[in-house]
């Protein structure tokens, strides 16, 4: 391996933060009294996130499930609000443990075209990937690439069968963040297991701010003060853009961070009050297990929400879906395992 | 979970500032994260664009492609936070990877390297000369060419080509390989 090689590895890729490109624009304007100097009139960078923040495609929405019993059905079809309410009170009973595990696949349809010219295809990639935080704020993470797979099979064939591909940076059909995947190489073997582990204390994203552990277990257990504390980790002074960003913040709460039982129960409340989330009914998620799936805007793109599938009899949080857009690399996350549990962390082995 | 708008990159044209904003801000951002941390990077990109915006008049888009103008504009002002560069690096030293456990698509792309390597790696680039860091960070994280690197920071391709070298020498150093001196004769 070259120094450079090392040299990307080191610096890793850092998560991008979707607020950031909020919050450094907030920055700007302070810094020039408000307009953007490029900004003429009143138009121009906020426009993107009024229009997510407004529109919802009904289409989408018209599933949510009725109030009434049916008739001779001993099972109550649970309104939206009600499965989340349930979900609320099933994570307020969930059991604790010694460290604080998420356990999941992320997968990836890349966008960017492989192969020779006239036979092309996409790649989907996935890695699984783990995390732990002990009571005492300790943390490792593990880590492990799975096979990728061509999905043209037919394409690849035709192009030689290849079992790696160096990571290109994109064109211009996808935006250049995107595009720069010219860190490392695709291959249809799986990587091996690897897990680290963070001598000191970590801190954890929550929207814009970096919590500690104590901070993460001090957060609000009222709903509605709970979202008020979330509109304020989001805002560093951007008047109208919050709303966007909170269904996703609230949902780092469910499965992404450590959190108490009891704010657990307070994000799913504070979600089935927002008017903007919708429980679109029963469906299952990538790995077939049934859920109940909620969509919210997304932050960029009107027409596909995103979704948080979750199974209301245990609270968990199944899968996070970001799909369906156009000449974007399309993404799932989904949650294998969530959970306080008592297993020591390990190197990820397989699925 | 992090989309961003779909769009064209603008046509090596400043006069649509807006998209230029759009279309470089993640990977302006992901770099000065990658050198400076989180924190002192919002400051950093947010003067990085201002102070674009305030110089356009003066970019020549026969010298340089907008992108390669905007790494040379941050990485100057990267320099001003020389001692937050070099702490971010001896905590990599302490903390293990500098990034809040990354997802998605940077996890597919972050390969978690051998932990004992980490300490020793960091800190000679901690010590590399400025000029070294520059052409070596420019390289390995924004991926520029040596002419885009001779562009954006005003220097000769000869001056990339032998920093780089230099820089590399000193790494394979410290990793445990050959002498710096001597890895320039090879």
């Amino acid at each position: 391996m070259d120094e450079l090689t090392k040299v990307r590895e080191l610096y890793g890729r850092p998560d991008d933060d979707p607020f950031a490109k909020t919050r450094v624009q907030a920055r700007m304007r302070a810094a020039t009294r408000r307009r953007l100097p490029w900004q003429a009139g009143v138009a121009g960078l906020a426009t993107a996130a009024a229009v997510a923040a407004a529109v919802f495609v009904p289409g989408l929405t018209t599933s949510a499930p009725e109030l009434s019993p049916s008739p001779g059905n001993s099972t109550i079809a649970l309104s939206g609000h009600s499965i989340l309410l349930a979900a609320a009170a099933r994570a307020e009973a969930a059991p604790e443990g010694a460290y604080w595990h998420v356990k999941r696949l992320n997968t990836i349809r890349w966008a960017k075209p492989y192969g020779k010219k006239g036979d092309t295809y996409q790649l989907e990639s996935s890695s699984i990937t783990e995390d732990w935080i002990s009571e005492e704020g300790r943390a490792w993470t593990g880590y492990k690439n799975l096979a990728t797979r061509p999905l043209d099979e037919e394409a690849w064939r035709r192009d030689g069968s290849p079992t790696e591909w160096k990571a290109e940076r994109g064109d211009s059909s996808i935006s250049p963040s995107e595009g720069r995947m010219d860190h490392g190489a695709f291959s249809t073997s799986p990587g091996e297991g690897h897990l680290g582990s963070f001598q000191d204390k970590k801190k954890f994203r929550f929207s814009g701010e970096q919590l500690t552990l104590e901070e993460i277990k001090a957060l609000p257990t009222d709903p509605e003060a709970l979202k008020n504390r979330t509109l304020e980790a989001l805002h560093v002074g951007v008047e109208r853009s919050a709303d966007d960003h909170l269904p996703m913040a609230l949902a780092s709460l469910l499965y992404e961070l450590p959190t108490a039982p009891e704010v657990r129960g307070a994000a799913y409340r504070a979600l089935a009050a927002l008017p903007f989330v919708k429980v679109e009914g029963h469906t299952k998620d990538p790995q077939g297990r049934p859920g109940v799936a909620i969509a919210f805007p997304s932050l960029y793109d009107q027409s596909t929400p995103n979704r948080l599938i979750i199974d209301p009899d245990t609270s968990m949080v199944l899968a996070f879906l970001n799909a369906g857009v156009p000449d974007k690399n399309n993404s799932t996350e989904v949650v294998l395992e969530s959970g306080w549990t008592d297993s020591e962390p390990a190197a990820p082995s397989a699925e | 979970m992090t989309t961003t708008p779909v769009e064209r990159p603008p046509d090596q044209s400043l006069d649509d500032f807006s998209a230029v904003f759009d279309a470089y801000f993640s990977e302006i951002h992901r770099y000065v994260v990658q050198r400076l941390g989180p924190g002192p990077a919002e400051d950093v990109v947010a003067e990085a664009f201002l102070t674009a915006f305030r110089k356009r008049a003066r970019y020549d888009p026969a010298k340089a492609g907008v992108r390669t103008w905007l790494y040379g504009i941050v990485t100057n002002l990267i320099h001003k936070h020389r001692r937050t560069e070099v702490r971010t690096l001896r905590a990599v030293d302490r903390h293990g990877p500098p990034v809040d456990a990354p997802s998605h698509e940077e996890r597919v792309a972050a390969q978690v390297s051998a932990e004992s390597l980490r300490p020793a790696l960091a800190e000679a680039i901690a010590r590399l000369g400025r000029g070294e860091r520059d052409v070596l960070l420019l390289t390995a994280l924004a991926g520029l060419s040596h002419e885009e690197i001779a562009a954006a920071l005003g220097i000769s391709y000869g001056t990339v080509g032998s920093r780089l070298s230099r820089a590399r020498a000193k790494i394979r150093a410290a990793l445990g390989g050959t002498n710096p001196m001597e890895a320039n004769h090879g």
